[in-house]
């Protein structure tokens, strides 16, 4: 462990009352469950004492919360400490924690925010504070550096969201830019509905763009009366409330769009191809070239679909289709 | 914006241009090794963009100044020919492809006029019509206030019959073409926009009037004239807005006068988007209804562009139904549904436009 190569550090037993357990200024673990300890502890007693600092009765703890927290669990009064000398700084004491952290383990996004902004806190945002993290085996890339260092000022609700992987670090990038109320609502719906990556993204540019079209706040179009309604329909399920959510989003957004695709799929159903054909539109109806696919297995099959795709070419909504007469 | 620094390549450091043009500007050249230097300098800034049009690089064409228009073949393209004088623009317009089409983009002025009017010459020593254009990768007039290219490129023009110039701009910068001998081979053009969108998304450019008021001026020179309403912008009230511009158009300037009028619906690279997002935060042109083009760009959903084309095209021909009109970049069903033909049952569109040119400008085919 790096800590043991601290010359200045100094072993000696404290009482537990006199470490300040609510001090979090290095605090880089968001692990709060001790019982995984509880046990080691009890046989083997305390193999790697915390590391604090401090002057006067009461010490800061610079890296041992969770043992420091199992031991208050155990019923202890006293803990072994390292002691470290009070004159190091408190970058000294940060790289300190954040290294006993890494080396034991990968760090989870919002740990390596912590460190990151505790970090920044004390070197900047440039090149130093890149060095730095290089060296305790955090990201290096500045850009990396600025999407995650601010992760962990999020409201918790977004950083729980986070940890459980229910938002990615890109979900989470594009919510930084949103008011707070309005990022955490996003949280609690990707976590509600457990959204995969891509739809999160589309349901956070769709309300961003009809947002900005409108002149209206994200907030204000996740409020609107229709989209609550889906949310909280009782009838719906989960992926049902997720289809209709983005049919909704993609209506608001694409009011035209929609319209032609519902239009065209009306003269579809008009057609009645059932499962022979396979009547496909240009994409976005963009050019002029649709597709029609039919399968069969026998010659008299094929003489079959032919009759019926006689009448196909000569119903009234195909010449609608092919002419967009309704669009 | 003003040009607030000037870098010369030490390539043509003794170029009688670059002195002219560090006198006019009245600014004192930084003599650079190479063009990586300038483009490091932009880069460096927090808006490369906003940076690239404060500062003029003079330098060299090291590749071919005359090049084809870079259309697509899904869409109808004009054939026009690109006299690659220079590239970028003072003005700062929101939909500007030349944002996303430079890394970085850069002011740049190529002084090897030489070399120029070598490729030139030899376009003019041919029996094929030619339609040129300086518009494509800059404003073709913003180059006035500071170079004297107008008057000896639009000469140049005039001295021969089978090439004619296009200079399209969003400016006013006429002053220099009153007394050029143009024998009707330069056409000056203008990109024409609505009112609000000109004030909303063309920052810096002419206002409608003062640009009607040049195409105006530049008519009672004796110049033809045309005007490109590209991009049309679609927006709450955009086809009365259009309406009005068109109306604005032929009370400032006679229809017979007028070689064509192009018309071209918004339509964009995914690149530029996010560029846009953060360039210019108020804008919401980027949140019209668009679908990936043939090309893949943006463009708006094709049933929008044509009930915007037919609006412009009725209008246009109730005023002028003489007029040449057509698509910068459409298909053969929206000149079909909107004009009435495709391009390719008349001959295509760079004969369309030949002809047009023939016709305006005395320009011999053969």
């Amino acid at each position: 462990m790096p800590t043991k190569d601290i010359p200045s550090a100094q072993s000696k037993s404290v009482p537990l009352s006199r470490l300040d357990t609510t001090d979090d200024t290095f605090r880089i673990t968001t692990r709060t469950s001790v019982d995984d300890l509880l046990a080691s502890l009890r046989h083997d007693g305390m193999l790697n004492p915390p590391l604090v600092i401090g002057k006067a009765s009461v010490f800061t703890i610079v890296s041992g919360f969770r043992r420091i927290a199992a031991c208050q669990k155990l019923g202890r009064e006293d803990i072994p400490v390292r002691v470290l000398h009070p004159d190091i700084g408190p970058l000294k004491c940060l790289r300190i924690a954040i290294a006993d952290n890494t080396c034991q383990r990968p760090l989870n996004l919002i740990e390596t925010s912590r460190a990151l902004q505790k970090l920044s806190g004390c070197l900047g945002t440039g090149k130093r504070l890149a060095e730095s993290a290089s060296i305790l085996g955090l990201p290096s890339n500045l850009s990396i550096i600025n999407k995650i260092k601010d992760l962990c000022l999020f409201p918790q609700i977004i950083q729980d969201a986070i940890l459980s992987d229910a938002i990615s670090l890109s979900t989470a990038v594009d919510l930084k830019k949103l008011p707070p109320d309005c990022a955490v609502a996003f949280a609690q719906l990707f976590g509600e509905f457990k959204l995969s990556l891509n739809k999160q993204r589309e349901i956070l540019t769709l309300v961003k763009e009809i947002a900005r079209r409108d002149s209206i706040s994200e907030q204000k179009v996740m409020e609107d009366r229709q989209l609550q309604d889906i949310i909280i329909d009782q009838d719906l399920d989960r992926g049902q409330k997720v289809r209709e959510l983005r049919a909704y989003l993609r209506q608001r957004r694409f009011p035209q769009i929609v319209k032609a695709e519902a239009i065209f799929e009306n003269q579809r159903k008009q057609l009645n191809l059932g499962n022979d054909f396979k009547l496909t539109p240009p994409k976005d109806f963009e050019s002029t070239t649709y597709t029609l696919n039919m399968s069969f297995s026998s010659i008299a099959q094929l003489k079959a679909l032919h009759t019926k795709l006689d009448r196909m070419i000569k119903h009234p909504s195909l010449k609608k289709i092919i002419e967009c007469k309704d669009n | 914006m003003s040009i607030q620094k000037l870098y010369i390549d030490r390539q043509v450091a003794n170029s009688p241009q670059v002195g002219l043009i560090a006198e006019r500007l009245g600014l004192a050249g930084e003599i650079v090794p190479d063009a990586q230097t300038v483009y490091d300098a932009v880069s460096a800034a927090a808006d490369p963009v906003r940076q690239g049009k404060k500062v003029l690089f003079l330098t060299r064409n090291k590749g071919p100044f005359i090049k084809e228009c870079p259309g697509t073949r899904a869409y109808t393209c004009c054939g026009y020919e690109i006299l690659h004088i220079g590239s970028f623009c003072q003005m700062d317009c929101t939909y500007c492809i030349l944002q996303s089409y430079f890394h970085p983009p850069v002011l740049q002025y190529f002084v090897n006029h030489n070399d120029l009017f070598k490729e030139l010459n030899a376009i003019f020593a041919g029996k094929k019509i030619h339609r040129i254009g300086t518009g494509e990768f800059t404003d073709s007039l913003i180059w006035e206030l500071w170079t004297d290219l107008s008057t000896h490129l639009i000469p140049a023009f005039a001295a021969q019959k089978h090439a004619v110039l296009e200079l399209k701009s969003k400016t006013t910068a006429i002053q220099n073409l009153e007394q050029l001998p143009h024998n009707r081979k330069t056409i000056t053009s203008w990109s024409v926009n609505t009112p609000k969108i000109i004030a909303e998304e063309e920052r810096g450019t002419a206002s409608l009037t003062a640009r009607l008021k040049a195409a105006a001026k530049c008519e009672s020179w004796g110049y033809p004239l045309a005007f490109h309403f590209d991009p049309i912008v679609l927006y709450d009230g955009c086809e009365k807005d259009y309406e009005r511009t068109i109306q604005k158009i032929f009370s400032y300037v006679s229809p017979d006068n007028i070689v064509w009028i192009s018309l071209g619906s918004f339509r964009f690279m995914p690149a530029l988007k996010p560029l846009v997002e953060k360039r210019f935060p108020k804008s919401k042109i980027v949140y019209g209804e668009f679908i990936t083009g043939l090309d893949g760009k943006m463009r708006y959903f094709k049933p929008m562009r044509m009930k915007i084309y037919q609006k412009i095209i009725a209008c246009i021909r109730a005023q002028a139904p003489q007029t040449f009109i057509y698509f910068c970049m459409e298909d053969e069903e929206v000149w079909h549904k909107c004009l009435g033909y495709t391009a390719p049952e008349r001959g295509g569109l760079d004969h369309l436009l030949d002809e047009q040119a023939i016709k305006h400008c005395d320009l011999k085919n053969g």
